[in-house]
């Protein structure tokens, strides 16, 4: 009986524990899920939290799913690209139907608000930017240049005989180049006459890069025109070497990775006499050009927030050749040799949760000798720089920034002619800027900062203001404004004759609207630039030592128009960018306002890119024609009036990626000037007219006509 | 008392079994929808039905693969290059939570593997390199932990292909690895019936072009 009355208890037991599973009953859930802008979200996950039971939403946003579950529950709906929503529920015996579910886009960099006026980005983590750092390295006809492939972008003027990068009507020491934040001081090969030369840093070196061709930011100084920004690797992801062999030289790299720490090294010999046997060369090479170079790029991770950076170049280059000094009608034998060493360290780390450090140490040593016939030139360089700002990442929607830098700069140039000469300067500069951003919601930013600079040597004390606006004016489209006075000591060649000059003054304003959506990015920019202070003469034509004012003045305005459409995969990607400057300036030389001889009022680049994926192969073209540049021509009484004709190049890149003895192998070959278009950058002049009283005139025009260079790199 | 600890015991025994049944048949019903899928749709609707089932079964680390996999699919199948590395992030969130569950589990590897080409579509020039050798390494991981894995060696058959004659690649190299690949699909016994078992088709159908 006892037994029984067990039996009984334990039946009763097992039919209340299964009780629940005979009494569900199911109901229906159903609604409509959509975005904020109310369009229906087709796809989206629906579903009891903690529970199968669910669906998917259909492609008018609705759903509908059945469950036996009983009382509070929670109700997750989620899709990829918007914020996970969940409602609470309580079920009973009823259906649930009509909810209304709203999901939140998730805030991404696309859909914010960025001031870019004036600036375009490079970058490899940032979403909103416009190019990729593999662009700028892969662009055809650019040669793995940093300032070349800037050059393919609006705002800069194709300059064939310089190779440094000119902007808006601005001459190329308006440029600036910043690496981490930190000032390069040369950060070109030194120039032979008449040749072109190139950034010393690969592009590979940099997973960030900001090109900026005014309204920058108040942190940067020492530049009228425009700023590169240059920001180094992180931390190497492992252990790798690789070699290359191209057919100008060797580079060679090899990286170590430990847990918070890594450390690389690169080196490279080029040397271009091969090279110049196959192209035939305009120039009479004495000795063909040779560079040799270093680089250390050591990074340790202090923290998961803080960051030790140092980064060492060395290189020295080399070359001779007979120059045909047209204008005093000799020849003249030319060496140039030049020893570049800079280093910096940064450290950057999240004090707090409020405060952010960045601080910064720099060296650069350049010395360069020009030997000229029987004239040694031996100029030696040295530049140091201590950095440090605060930002205040506290506030929600302000952030602020203060900082300060101290600049060393030490000239010294000795003249070994007959006589010897020495001319020598030193300045110390000081500089401090503030500047705040204020984020009004989503759509609206404001950004004003300040800028002081103090030189010992000019002995003058600057302020520069900076303010920049931008505003959503709808999804995918932006208005972004800038204005503000940028100031830059006069060139080296000036100041070690005068102390007495000040500096030059430019004043920018900026107006830009962009479209982006999806592949697709349009991008005009209107610019005013002013120019006052500007190096001048005393007397016309006269290059007498210390006889120079700061009363030149000039302007530069235009336009800017860019538009990059990266198709679906396999498709083509390409860019293209028209500028349009107007500029005049009455500086240095100059009897009158004119245009200077770096001048074009027309750049077209079109770069077209496209990945042949059955063969892995990767295809780049550039094209770019540039208007007719001014040169002087004595012969015409109007001063700067004549242009040569429109500049043409076409080139192509081809990469392609395979494995050979199962290591990962690059060929890349590029072909500049594919057509062979006959191209004059400008024409120099004899000083003195001949028996007919004309002065007779010579082309200045690229040293071969063109260029092929073809590169094997594997990684061991 | 001894009879109530086993009655008792035996309920709860009953009720992991019936959840456990209740896994297999929704994992059974989601698997044949996924190998029926063939819009953007059905395997989105598949995805969210294997995420639900894995935000339960927490332990588990199949209903997270196939998740993952159909996310991977959608991803090929996308057409707006801007929209792959959002759908790729969450594939890759579902993968990686199921590494974490098993580290030794081959079918993940090679589904791993499967992901990468996805993403080199986004950007082959900047991606390429990278992600290739990732792959490789993958599909390497995928055969060791398994050798009779046939989906490592159709993954790496498909790789051949797409690589010009010249450097080791091409139909001709390709061949006897779908060959292999093939050889392995026959052999292959699934743990069980919503153990990852496809390929198998795809495999045939690249072969027979060759």
């Amino acid at each position: 009986m006892l037994e029984f009355c067990f039996v009984m208890k334990t039946t009763i037991l097992i039919l209340i524990l299964f009780i629940p599973i005979f009494t569900r009953g199911q109901i229906q859930i159903s609604g409509n899920v959509s975005s904020t802008n109310e369009e229906p979200i087709s796809g989206a996950n629906i579903f009891l939290q903690g529970t199968y039971d669910g669906c998917t939403s259909d492609s008018l946003g609705n759903f509908l799913f059945t469950t036996s579950e009983k009382g509070n529950h929670t109700l997750i709906i989620s899709f990829i690209g918007y914020k996970t929503n969940g409602i609470q529920l309580e079920i009973s015996n009823s259906d649930i139907s009509g909810l209304t579910i709203v999901l939140e886009d998730e805030a991404n960099e696309l859909e914010e608000v960025t001031i870019n006026a004036g600036s375009f980005e490079a970058s490899d983590k940032k979403k909103s930017v416009i190019l990729k750092p593999i662009d700028i390295a892969l662009t055809a006809g650019v040669g793995g240049d940093i300032y070349g492939a800037f050059g393919t972008l609006p705002g800069s003027h194709v300059v064939g005989e310089e190779g440094r990068l000119f902007v808006r009507g601005g001459e190329s020491y308006e440029t600036k180049t910043y690496m981490d934040g930190m000032l390069v001081h040369s950060p070109y090969y030194s120039k032979t006459p008449d040749l072109p030369t190139r950034g010393r840093y690969s592009p590979l070196l940099f997973n960030g890069m900001v090109f900026s061709t005014g309204g920058y930011s108040a942190e940067y100084g020492q530049a009228l025109s425009s700023i590169v920004d240059l920001k180094t690797v992180a931390l190497e992801p492992k252990d790798q070497s690789s070699i290359s062999v191209i057919t100008v030289g060797l580079q060679g790299s090899h990286s170590k990775r430990w847990k918070n720490t890594s450390l690389a090294i690169t080196g490279e010999l080029l040397h271009l006499g091969l090279s110049n046997k196959i192209f035939k060369q305009n120039i009479d090479w004495i000795n063909d050009p040779v560079t040799a170079g270093t680089t250390l790029l050591f990074r340790h991770k202090t923290s998961e927030t803080g960051m030790v950076k140092s980064f060492g170049n060395f290189n020295y280059n080399s070359s001779r050749m007979l120059y045909d000094d047209f204008a005093n009608s000799t020849f003249r034998d030319v060496t140039v040799s030049n020893y570049n060493a800079y280093l910096n360290t940064t450290y950057n780390e999240l004090i707090n949760k409020n405060w952010m450090i960045c601080s910064g140490i720099a060296v650069n040593l350049d010395n360069e000798k020009n030997l000229i016939d029987a004239q040694n030139i031996n100029t030696t360089k040295k530049n140091s720089q201590l950095k440090i700002s605060f930002t205040n990442i506290g506030l929600k929607n302000l952030t602020t920034k203060i900082g300060a830098d101290y600049n060393y700069y030490d000239y010294n140039q000795n003249l070994i002619m007959e006589d010897d000469f020495l001319f020598n300067f030193s300045n110390n500069q000081f500089s401090a800027f503030v500047e705040s951003e204020l984020k009004v919601g989503s759509k609206l930013a404001f950004k004003a900062g300040l800028r002081t600079e103090y030189n010992t040597f000019l002995n003058d004390l600057n302020l520069m203001p900076r303010i920049s606006a931008a505003a959503k004016t709808g999804k995918s489209s932006q208005i972004s404004m800038a204005f503000g006075t940028f100031r830059q000591n006069p060139e080296d060649d000036y100041l070690k004759f005068s102390p007495t000059l000040s500096q030059e003054k430019s004043t920018h304003t900026i107006l830009t609207y962009q479209y982006k959506k999806d592949t697709r990015t349009f991008r005009i920019e209107a610019y005013n630039k002013n120019y006052n202070e500007l190096i001048k003469f005393k007397e016309e034509f006269s290059f007498e030592p210390g006889n120079y004012t700061n009363n030149g003045s000039g302007y530069s305005r235009g336009f800017d128009i860019f538009w990059r459409n990266q198709k679906k995969f396999g498709k083509s990607d390409y860019w293209i960018s028209y500028s349009w400057n107007d500029s005049k300036r009455n500086y240095r030389d100059f009897k009158e306002k004119a245009t200077p001889y770096y001048f074009s009022a027309h750049n077209l680049s079109v770069v077209y890119k496209k990945f042949f994926f059955p063969i892995n192969c990767f295809v780049s073209a550039s094209y770019s024609l540039t208007s007719g540049r001014p040169y002087y021509n004595p012969n015409n009484p109007d001063f700067m009036a004549d242009r040569t004709k429109p500049y043409n190049d076409f080139s192509i890149g081809l990469t392609h990626i395979l494995y050979l003895l199962k290591k990962q192998t690059v060929l890349h070959l590029v072909v500049n000037n594919v057509f062979g278009f006959n191209n004059v950058f400008g024409y120099t002049y004899s000083n003195s007219p001949n028996d007919s009283g004309i002065y007779e005139s010579k082309p200045v025009i690229p040293p071969s006509k063109r260029m092929a260079v073809f590169l094997i790199s594997i990684q061991l | 008392m001894k009879t109530l600890i086993t009655i008792l015991i035996t309920i709860i025994c009953f009720g992991s079994l019936a959840s456990d049944a209740k896994y297999k048949e929704a994992m059974s019903k989601a698997v044949e929808k996924l190998n029926h899928a063939s819009s953007v749709d059905d395997f989105m609707a598949a995805a969210n039905i294997f995420e639900r089932i894995s935000q339960t079964e927490q332990e588990l680390w199949l209903p997270l693969y196939y998740a993952a996999q159909s996310y991977i699919v959608v991803s090929f199948m996308e057409q707006d290059i801007s929209k792959k590395d959002p759908i790729l992030d969450k594939a890759q969130q579902f993968l990686d939570k199921a590494f974490s569950l098993t580290k030794n589990e081959s079918e993940l590897y090679a589904l791993q593997a499967f992901l990468y080409p996805s993403r080199i579509t986004v950007d082959p020039m900047g991606r390429g390199m990278e992600y290739i050798e990732k792959m490789n390494q993958a599909i390497e991981d995928a055969i060791r932990l398994n050798p009779d894995n046939p989906r490592s060696y159709y993954l790496r058959a498909v790789t051949t292909l797409n690589m010009p004659e010249e450097f080791g690649g091409g139909a001709v190299a390709a061949k006897p690895i779908f060959e292999l690949a093939q050889k392995k699909f026959d052999e292959f016994q699934p743990e069980s019936s919503i153990s990852p078992n496809w390929g198998k088709e795809q495999n045939y159908e690249e072969l027979s072009k060759l």
